[in-house]
């Protein structure tokens, strides 16, 4: 087959997977509530949270200033019995999620006004915008 | 043509699109707009486009991205360095992967396949650096690489590339429009305007990020 037909079918299949693709993303981003934050498969709302658990500021080696209540804290105040023995599978509306264990959740805070999870020491890859769920796996 | 003349090119298209990726790419990051996308699809495809359309020749554009990884590195402020510094640098190599084949010539081109081959291109190249990124930014931070975060992420990257292959497409066949005499009046420029305009570009550009710094 020549190159000139082959080239734009794939043009097109690429789009039209980037479409499906956003369709998706954007249904899982519906699953979210912004008054309420799963952790470890139980709904807690998000003023609860804040009451509950103590505020820091940290200096991420990834640079900024950043404040936030402590994820070791979120975490322990969902009932998680010997949390180091666990990893946490933290999960964004739109589906991004990352994985980390203990120590990092240590070094981890939940920023309220974007939802987000800062670590400080981690790359900002790890970093999660608009926390939906944090699974304990 | 001659090494020397092709090192000088590498050394200017990878500090312009260093540059444009601290300053233009971390201003869109912080505004919350699509910066990877965009800058993939516009920016870095397009310099690497430019180049290969003046130059013609194959593996500039890896060592373009080399160049802009490490300065987009250096440059402390923004995004996330380390995992921009692994895509860009990739996205070079990625580049003369999709365009090594002869039979992409692009002086040679239809209208159709300059938007069919911009779409692909950036589509491939925002998508693959990403996915590379995923998994070799862990591993240089020394931290736990989990497949099943990755696959995990692989809707939101198929969805966003959408928008580089979208950017790659409009920029594509704007850059192919640039009259052939012209590209090739640049590559052959007397040595004495050429040299040293390239090393004062680069040498602005590397001012320039720092001062970004």
């Amino acid at each position: 087959m020549k190159v000139e037909r082959v080239v734009p079918v794939i043009a097109i299949t690429l789009l039209l997977v980037g479409t499906f693709s956003t369709i998706y993303v954007q249904s899982y981003g519906e699953k979210g509530s912004s008054d309420y934050l799963k952790i470890n498969g139980k709904e807690f709302q998000i003023n609860e949270i804040v009451k509950a658990c103590s505020e820091k500021e940290i200096k991420p080696e990834a640079g900024g200033i950043y404040k936030g209540v402590l994820l070791s804290d979120m975490i322990n105040f969902s009932g998680v019995k010997n949390p180091s023995g666990y990893k946490y599978k933290i999960i964004g509306s739109d589906g991004y999620s990352k994985t980390v264990g203990w120590n990092s959740v240590q070094n981890g805070i939940f920023v309220l006004e974007k939802r987000e999870v800062v670590f400080s020491d981690l790359p900002k890859q790890f970093w999660v915008k608009d926390v939906i769920e944090i699974k304990v796996i | 043509m001659k090494g020397m003349r092709i090192l000088a090119g590498i050394v200017l298209f990878g500090s312009l699109w260093g540059l444009m990726e601290c300053g233009l790419g971390d201003y869109l990051h912080n505004q919350g707009i699509w910066a990877g996308a965009i800058m993939t699809g516009f920016v870095g495809f397009g310099l690497m486009a430019i180049s290969r359309k003046i130059y013609g020749i194959r593996g500039m554009q890896l060592g373009m991205g080399l160049i802009a990884g490490l300065l987009k590195y250096i440059h402390p402020v923004g995004g996330c360095m380390l995992c921009s510094a692994i895509a860009i640098a990739f996205e070079g190599a990625i580049f003369e992967m999709i365009w090594c084949s002869p039979k992409l010539s692009m002086d040679k081109m239809s209208a159709i396949m300059k938007i069919s081959m911009g779409v692909i291109s950036g589509y491939v190249i925002y998508s693959t650096g990403y996915i590379i990124t995923q998994i070799l930014t862990p591993i240089a931070a020394s931290a736990p690489v989990y497949m099943s975060d990755i696959a995990a992420v692989i809707p939101k990257i198929l969805s966003t590339a959408t928008i580089a292959g979208l950017a790659g497409g409009l920029a594509l066949p704007a850059i192919l429009s640039i009259p052939g005499d012209s590209a090739s009046r640049i590559a052959n420029a007397r040595k004495e305007v050429y040299y040293p305009a390239a090393y004062a570009i680069s040498l602005l550009c590397w001012i320039g990020i720092l001062m970004l710094s």
